[in-house]
């Protein structure tokens, strides 16, 4: 018999393209990230150690910048507000879990109640702040029910008082952050096979004891992820703190942040404000780095 | 027994579940009711009225009649749609090399990418601002939208879709001899339709509510976006709530018409981003 001879199979060379081509893909994206990313990065840098002001040829002053924000009582006031924002994350990071838990039930309409707590997310944050401010107003709806149930026989001016206002700007940052942080959780109980939920389950295990032993073991990357993203917003708020209190009374909300913008944009200090720019940098840079560690999770592609 | 438990486990469940969505859409009711009332109208009566009576159409109309808060509109959607098309393109291009191609300085790049999502545009405010004013852009949209064409987001989830497509469709149209634009620009990058849609979402979405940056770049009222309008109109003018209701409604009206005809794209923007 004649053997049949097998064609000869070209073997799958990896197919050879011109060198340049990613390079000529990347150009675009690469030169607006160096330009609008880190180039402001070293520039920042630059003019926190310049007196830069509008229509100034802004010169080299040293460190006088940093001198000065060490002596600002305003900025040790305002570093501390931001500080005393992060209260926003442990909320972030609890209710949008438990309320995933709750809509991650098999029961009829619970997409519809999905839908509605995500609502906030996609709604814009000044008419937010605006609504909230409605709420929260001396003679606002908030004061009006607790007045008509007798709680309080006062009016309470929420939005008045230097140790209450920043408790405010924070439930609205709650308020909309909530629906976001709970469709992470929701994605993540996916992931949480249903198997090891109903086996413990039959051993017993009430939804505490779930919690703890099945859900938050599996759940934890999916906790890091929202404590890092919401630690990192609750250093960025500004439109709540813009539209509600103007960063009153008495400076009590001016965070870090809009401490940088109204010595920047509104006394027009650019050198003074890039200094102060540089601590929410490095702050930033910290917090996410210290989070990471803590999560012992490294960016996984 | 266990029946019974259940059974009150359901009801609790459902008696959580409706406090949460007074809480979460309760505000919202309010600012349509007030909308719909008359100046002498009092919007802060317990309990509110779900539909005031009479209700009346007035305070939307005198939105754009006494302010003009329809150039608002048309501005924020100019603007929305500049960062949309601009954060697409640079998205694709730039995540299309990182995820099909091999090359020299590969690992640089997504370092310089990856590191942009945890460094936010806040922390470089002035010099950022300083830029702008260089290239002359101060009070342009394009002062407002370039800097953030380059998306540190937008290109981590579009890499995570090309990377799914099998190598053998790349390989089939190559055989077919399609060059490398063909490839990219008719075979690989419909098949990523559904994540570049969920990155513009985002991204109108993002732009739309955008308030920050548009409030340091956009100095003058004509050019001002309808969130920035509408902080200007109730910190300055402090206009009746009624008034602030009804502009607040046409501001979020577009972004919750988009969300709920389109709201598997948002969910999987979301947890595209995460499963990243």
């Amino acid at each position: 018999m004649r053997q049949i001879r097998s064609l000869p199979i070209r073997k799958n060379h990896a197919h050879r393209r011109a060198w340049f081509i990613p390079y000529l893909f990347l150009a675009p994206g690469i030169v607006l990230l160096i330009v609008w990313n880190y180039v402001p990065a070293v520039y920042a840098i630059w003019i926190s150690l310049t007196n830069a002001a509008p229509g100034n040829s802004s010169q080299f002053i040293g460190f006088a910048n940093y001198a000065h924000l060490l002596s600002d009582p305003s900025f040790w006031h305002s570093l501390l507000r931001s500080f005393e924002y992060l209260l926003v994350v442990p909320f972030l990071v609890i209710i949008p879990l438990l309320l995933a838990m709750l809509l991650n039930q098999r029961l009829p309409g619970v997409g519809v109640f999905r839908t509605l707590y995500f609502l906030p997310v996609v709604l814009s944050m000044v008419v937010v702040a605006i609504v909230f401010s409605q709420l929260f107003q001396t003679m606002g709806l908030l004061n009006a029910s607790l007045m008509s149930l007798r709680i309080i026989n006062q009016p309470i001016s929420w939005l008045a008082l230097p140790s209450i206002a920043i408790f405010v700007v924070m439930l609205v940052t709650v308020w909309k952050g909530i629906g976001y942080y709970m469709i992470v959780y929701l994605a993540g109980l996916q992931t949480v096979p249903q198997e090891l939920i109903d086996s413990a389950k039959v051993d017993g295990a009430n939804m505490l004891a779930r919690l703890r032993y099945v859900l938050v073991p599996m759940l934890w990357p999916f906790m890091m992820f929202v404590m890092i993203m919401a630690t990192l917003g609750a250093m960025q708020v500004f439109t709540e703190i813009y539209v509600l209190t103007g960063g009153g009374p008495l400076q009590s909300t001016t965070t870090l942040l809009f401490y940088v913008w109204q010595t920047t944009f509104s006394n027009y200090q650019f050198g003074y404000g890039a200094a102060a720019g540089e601590v929410i940098f490095v702050l930033l840079i910290a917090i996410s780095y210290l989070e990471f560690r803590l999560s012992g999770k490294r960016w996984s592609t | 027994m266990a029946r019974s438990r259940r059974y009150l486990g359901t009801v609790l469940s459902y008696a959580a579940m409706t406090l949460g969505a007074i809480i979460f859409v309760g505000p919202l009711l309010w600012v349509i009711s007030t909308s719909l009332m008359g100046p002498d109208q009092n919007p802060f009566l317990i309990p509110p009225q779900l539909i005031p009576h009479p209700a009346t159409f007035a305070n939307y109309q005198s939105v754009f009649k006494t302010w003009p808060f329809g150039d608002y509109l048309l501005n924020s959607l100019e603007l929305a749609i500049l960062s949309v098309a601009g954060t697409g393109i640079i998205s694709t291009l730039t995540a299309y090399p990182l995820a099909r191609m091999d090359f020299a300085g590969k690992k640089i790049v997504f370092a310089l990418v990856i590191a942009t999502l945890v460094l936010p545009g806040e922390a470089v405010l002035v010099p950022r601002y300083l830029l702008v004013n260089l290239f002359g852009m101060v009070n342009t949209f394009w002062g407002v939208a370039v800097p953030g064409f380059f998306s540190g987001f937008g290109v981590f989830l579009l890499r995570q879709a090309y990377l799914t497509l099998p190598r053998e469709l790349e390989d089939a149209a190559r055989i077919d001899g399609a060059g490398e634009l063909r490839i990219f620009g008719q075979v690989m990058t419909p098949l990523i339709m559904p994540s570049l849609a969920a990155l513009a979402i985002f991204t109108f979405l993002g732009s739309w509510d955008a308030f920050l940056w548009p409030l340091i770049i956009l100095n003058s009222q004509q050019m001002y976006t309808a969130p920035l309008g509408l902080a200007y109109f109730f910190g300055y003018f402090g206009a009746s709530w009624q008034l602030i209701a009804a502009a607040s409604i046409i501001v979020i009206l577009p972004v919750i018409i988009v969300f709920v005809s389109l709201q598997r794209l948002f969910i999987n923007g979301v947890t595209g981003a995460v499963k990243g």
